[in-house]
């Protein structure tokens, strides 16, 4: 009804001659090269999402997935060990570092480590020397012996300071005990340490050389029993080692 | 029933009949639903409906873009890109209005961003004018409406661009006074006055007599 309202309105603004004759010379039509890109390009248009990306999804897929398992793998690689982590004390955290280099090893560390080092990645408890300071912290020996070197000998040359005041303050007899406490937390300390002594493992047992240095070890840190104890193993495993 | 199917499809906007029903209710349906039906089957992929609404609409299209352009490369390119921008806008679109409107607002909103762009396009004209006669005709009617027509033509590219596109509007897609209005973007008064003046110089040009053009 409203086009035909419309038609009619229209048509006193259009006329018939004119519309004849217009039609008459209107008969272009779009050029074959334009109705085929356009049809393809409309086509192309309708094709499902996931057929379009079909092509290349796939393989895209395959390079994610051995880009993400190389990755993987080098990052499982280049994962520190636990015991690399060591805790700074100017940034109260724990930080990784590199365990093959020597330069990177505290010189404590080397000092106290008395057995053989142990392969990167295992763990050994006889290999781990008690700091009392350590203890009351609930930090490892290792993370205690990183602590920076100056610091720690400004502390004990405060508390031998403070020792030799006391002397000087104090009597002659009670000099004596002074000492006498000296060896007694000499005493606890070396039965500290044998405690957390290290043993001779698997990989120093494997060559009767080794052996023989980890029992001269044992020997110099005080653990004659031990050493005796290695020295008789070493023998039974090696029976044809020259044992000086 | 064919009714209620049919406003589904025209109102319902995401929610499209099955291709078969709307087949089905296709008969019944007037040329401006159907074109709006067509363009959803499109949208929910279906090519051979774009190709059918394709073929309706593309000759009109060329022709009022041509005689709108005055310059066939520049039509040509603006026909693509209208059909271009049709093809994009399947996702989006909805039969709120006549797909035909819809049609040639697109071609002339391309249009006006072509002068825009290029203010040269009013001065060339690229389109020869009609020199074939009809073959049925007597010698004398055929010289006459072969003058007709180049008077015509040649009076039709004389015209404001204005002018010129209401006229195109209403020959070429058929609108109305009513939908050239939306089309263009003014008024329906200001419309009506235009494609008057347009008829009016296009019946002067055509009773001219002949030898004074």
């Amino acid at each position: 009804m409203t086009d035909e309202r419309n038609t009619r309105q229209s048509s006193a603004e259009t006329d018939p001659l004119v519309t004849r004759i217009y039609r008459e010379g209107a008969d272009e039509s779009a050029p074959e090269r334009l109705n085929r890109a356009i049809l393809k390009k409309a086509e192309k248009a309708a094709r499902p999402r996931y057929q379009r990306f079909n092509s290349w999804a796939r393989p895209m897929a395959w390079a994610a997935t051995a880009v993400l398992s190389v990755a993987l793998v080098l990052e499982i690689r280049n994962a520190p060990t636990p015991e690399s982590a060591i805790f700074d004390d100017s940034a109260g955290k724990f930080e990784m570092q590199e365990t093959d280099s020597p330069a990177n090893t505290p010189a404590d560390q080397l000092e106290e480590s008395v057995a053989p080092a142990t392969p990167p990645g295992r763990t050994s408890k006889a290999n781990t020397v008690v700091y009392p300071q350590a203890a009351k912290t609930g930090l490892t020996a290792k993370q205690a012996a990183s602590k920076p070197e100056p610091e720690k000998r400004q502390r004990d040359d405060v508390q031998q300071n403070r020792v030799a005041e006391q002397e000087l303050a104090t009597p002659a007899s009670s000099i004596g005990e002074l000492k006498l406490k000296d060896t007694e937390m000499a005493v606890q300390g070396v039965a500290a340490t044998s405690i957390e002594a290290p043993d001779c493992d698997e990989s120093v047992t494997a060559s009767p050389e080794t052996w023989l240095e980890c029992i001269a070890n044992l020997e110099e840190a005080g653990l004659a029993d031990k050493a005796g104890l290695q020295r008789e193993r070493l023998h039974e495993a090696f029976p044809d080692f020259n044992l000086r | 029933m064919g009714m209620v199917a049919n406003l589904q499809v025209m109102t319902a906007g995401h929610l499209v009949l099955p291709r078969r029903a709307v087949l089905a209710y296709a008969p019944r349906m007037d040329k401006a639903q159907e074109d709006s039906a067509l363009m959803l089957r499109y949208r929910d992929g279906d090519v051979a409906a774009f190709e059918l609404l394709y073929k309706r609409h593309n000759d009109a299209l060329y022709r009022y873009l041509m005689r709108l352009c005055r310059h066939r490369d520049t039509a040509e390119d603006i026909f693509q890109d209208v059909w271009g921008k049709i093809i994009k806008a399947r996702d989006t679109y909805r039969p709120t209005a006549k797909f035909t409107t819809f049609l040639y607002r697109v071609a002339h909103n391309c249009f006006i961003d072509h002068i825009r762009r290029n203010k040269r396009h009013t001065q060339t004209v690229d389109i020869e004018p009609d020199n074939q006669p009809d073959p049925g005709d007597l010698p004398e009617m055929q010289t006459e409406r072969s003058l007709a027509r180049r008077r015509l033509q040649a009076a039709l590219q004389e015209l404001p661009d204005e002018q010129r596109d209401v006229f195109l509007l209403r020959e070429e897609a058929g609108l109305s006074l009513e939908q050239i209005a939306a089309v263009t973007g003014s008024n329906r008064e200001t419309t009506k006055s235009r494609l008057r003046y347009a008829v009016n110089k296009l019946r002067t040009a055509i009773d001219e007599p002949v030898g004074t053009s």
